[in-house]
């Protein structure tokens, strides 16, 4: 049998990012957890009202951009991690 | 600063196709591409449909390691949860019937998408287009009312006096030349794939000639394609951002996981020594209307920057390309008639919107709300009957066949709920498509109708 449930972490490649490309403005962020649902990878959290991006998000994000499109109140910046970073699909 | 007649920004089939077609035009032409090799960011859904082939002559010398053209598929008919068992299967393969021969000859042709990208950069850079890779095209450059050029992550310059923007559903470009802030939530989905890694010899053993299983049953769905050394499964029909927000989870992740305990899908690792091997997220824009906004003073947008995927099953790689050669066509126009004037490029939007591309959006909202009903509890009733019509009915082997043959009719009109329901979807799809041939059709019969009923009048004896 497969492993179940399948760890998703592991089965991603990453070249991490050297800096940050998802910004959140806390100011804007009304803790609505959208970003928190969409997140196919569970890299947002929501702590005492606001929206949290995982520590680790530079190693696992998939650079889909869904938490950005989700954002009904423009409080995620999304851009993408620099050239030659980020998600590696060998097998896309 | 460099300067180019044209500038693509993406080097996927889209970014691609229209780069060949500009530098065969004679246009010094070059792709941006952020990934360190094309495809790096993107991954497969259902392969290429028939009509890259029909459209693109290139098309016919493909030739990748993992390319696997579909004759047969298998649809999965599956029981309701808990269970992972089959409840029958059906099979498709490509039409006798077709309007060109690529379309019997396959129904997709399979395979990795790093594989397809490199070889259609591989086109562009044979046509003359120079390709940069590890490039993130992250701004526009303005002159007046016309873009004229990008700038790049590491601030470096690119000039022309068009760009071409295939940049994928999350459109740096789009966004930086002010035609969209983002996508509504209702216009996007994302599918999660997961691939699995096996055996060659044992997937040619076990799978044969077939190489789509679609799953389907009332509370869920699936796919799994295969290539030559693994395959991925798929996440259930697409739902858009919306409705995963509505329903409060990430359906299409969980979808994928709960779609490698079918019983079908176990197996199939079983056999072939499948060990998980990647997680892909694939979003990408899914519109029930044609988008008009793709253009600009020295800018037009294509493939998923321009929300081309068709709105039933989107599908958009060939319509990527489509869109993309026409956009470098116009391009080249632009350059003949040195204007690249907004005025001048919405000739592109007009264009496209009246192409084969375009032509799939008159009916979109209809398409949608009929393929989001594919995990329904009706569509599967309708095949649980289907399979009773066969094997209770005319097919029976466990009853004199006589009466099985006198069950069809009560099975049919069991079925009628299901029937009516279809056409409630088919009819307004088929209309709209065909308003003209309808019409006609229509009036033929208003016509003929007299001449018909007096003929019959006589057969009966002429009462």
């Amino acid at each position: 049998m497969a492993e179940y449930p399948i760890d998703k972490k592991k089965l991603v490649k990453v070249i991490e990012s050297p800096v940050d490309f998802i910004k959140v403005d806390r100011e804007k962020c009304v803790g609505c957890k959208n970003c928190a649902i969409i997140c196919g990878m569970n890299l947002w959290k929501v702590r005492n009202g606001k929206a949290a991006l995982d520590k680790d998000y530079k190693k696992f994000c998939t650079e889909c951009a869904s938490c950005f499109t989700v954002c009904d109140f423009d409080a995620i910046e999304f851009t993408f991690p620099p050239a030659g970073y980020g998600v590696v699909y060998e097998r896309g | 600063m460099k300067s180019y007649d044209l500038i693509v920004v993406g080097g996927g089939p889209g970014g691609s196709a229209a780069a060949k077609e500009a530098a065969d035009a004679g246009l010094k032409t070059v792709i941006l591409e952020r990934g360190r090799f094309c495809g790096e960011k993107n991954s497969s859904g259902f392969g290429l449909s028939p009509k890259a082939a029909r459209d693109f002559d290139y098309i016919k010398d493909l030739d990748v390691p993992s390319l696997w053209p579909t004759k047969f598929g298998v649809m999965h008919i599956v029981k309701p949860k808990p269970s992972n068992e089959d409840r029958m299967i059906w099979g498709f393969t490509p039409p006798r019937r077709n309007s060109y021969p690529q379309a019997s000859e396959y129904m997709v042709q399979m395979m990795y998408r790093p594989e397809f990208d490199q070889w259609m950069s591989g086109r562009a850079r044979k046509a003359g287009a120079e390709l940069k890779l590890a490039t993130l095209a992250t701004g526009v450059i303005r002159e007046g009312e016309n873009i004229v050029g990008v700038i790049d992550g590491k601030g470096r310059e690119y000039r022309a006096p068009v760009v071409i923007a295939a940049d994928g559903a999350h459109s740096l470009i789009a966004q930086k030349a002010g035609l969209r802030k983002r996508w509504e939530k209702d216009q996007v989905t994302v599918l999660a794939t997961l691939d699995f890694k096996a055996n060659p010899e044992r997937i040619a053993e076990y799978c044969g000639d077939t190489n789509i299983h679609v799953f389907m049953g009332p509370d869920r769905g699936g796919y799994v394609c295969a290539f030559r050394d693994g395959f991925h499964v798929g996440s259930r029909p697409a739902k858009t951002l919306q409705s995963e927000i509505e329903a409060g989870k990430n359906l299409s992740t969980r979808s994928v996981m709960e779609n490698v305990q079918l019983d079908f899908i176990q197996k199939l690792i079983k056999a072939t020594r499948a060990k998980p091997a990647e997680f892909q997220l694939h979003f990408l824009p899914w519109l029930k209307r044609f988008n008009e906004r793709i253009y600009a003073g020295g800018l037009m947008l294509s493939g998923d920057a321009a929300g081309v995927p068709e709105p039933f099953m989107a599908e958009g790689v060939w319509q990527a390309m489509y869109s993309s050669r026409l956009a470098a066509q116009v391009a080249v126009r632009a350059h003949k008639e040195k204007d690249f004037s907004s005025a001048f490029l919405k000739q592109y939007m007009e264009e496209l919107k009246v192409s084969p591309v375009g032509v799939d959006f008159t009916s979109g909202p209809i398409l949608r709300d009929f393929f989001e009903q594919w995990t329904s509890d009706t569509f599967y009733q309708l095949f649980d009957n289907l399979a009773d019509v066969m094997f209770y009915g005319m097919l029976t082997m466990a009853e004199p066949h006589a009466e099985g043959m006198l069950r069809v009719p009560g099975i049919l009109l069991e079925m009628l709920p299901q029937i009516g329901f279809l056409s409630r979807y088919y009819f307004p799809i088929a209309e709209e498509a065909a308003r003209d041939k309808v019409t006609n059709f229509i009036t033929g019969m208003k016509t003929m109708a007299p001449m018909l009923q007096g003929m019959m009048n006589q057969t009966s004896g002429g009462k």
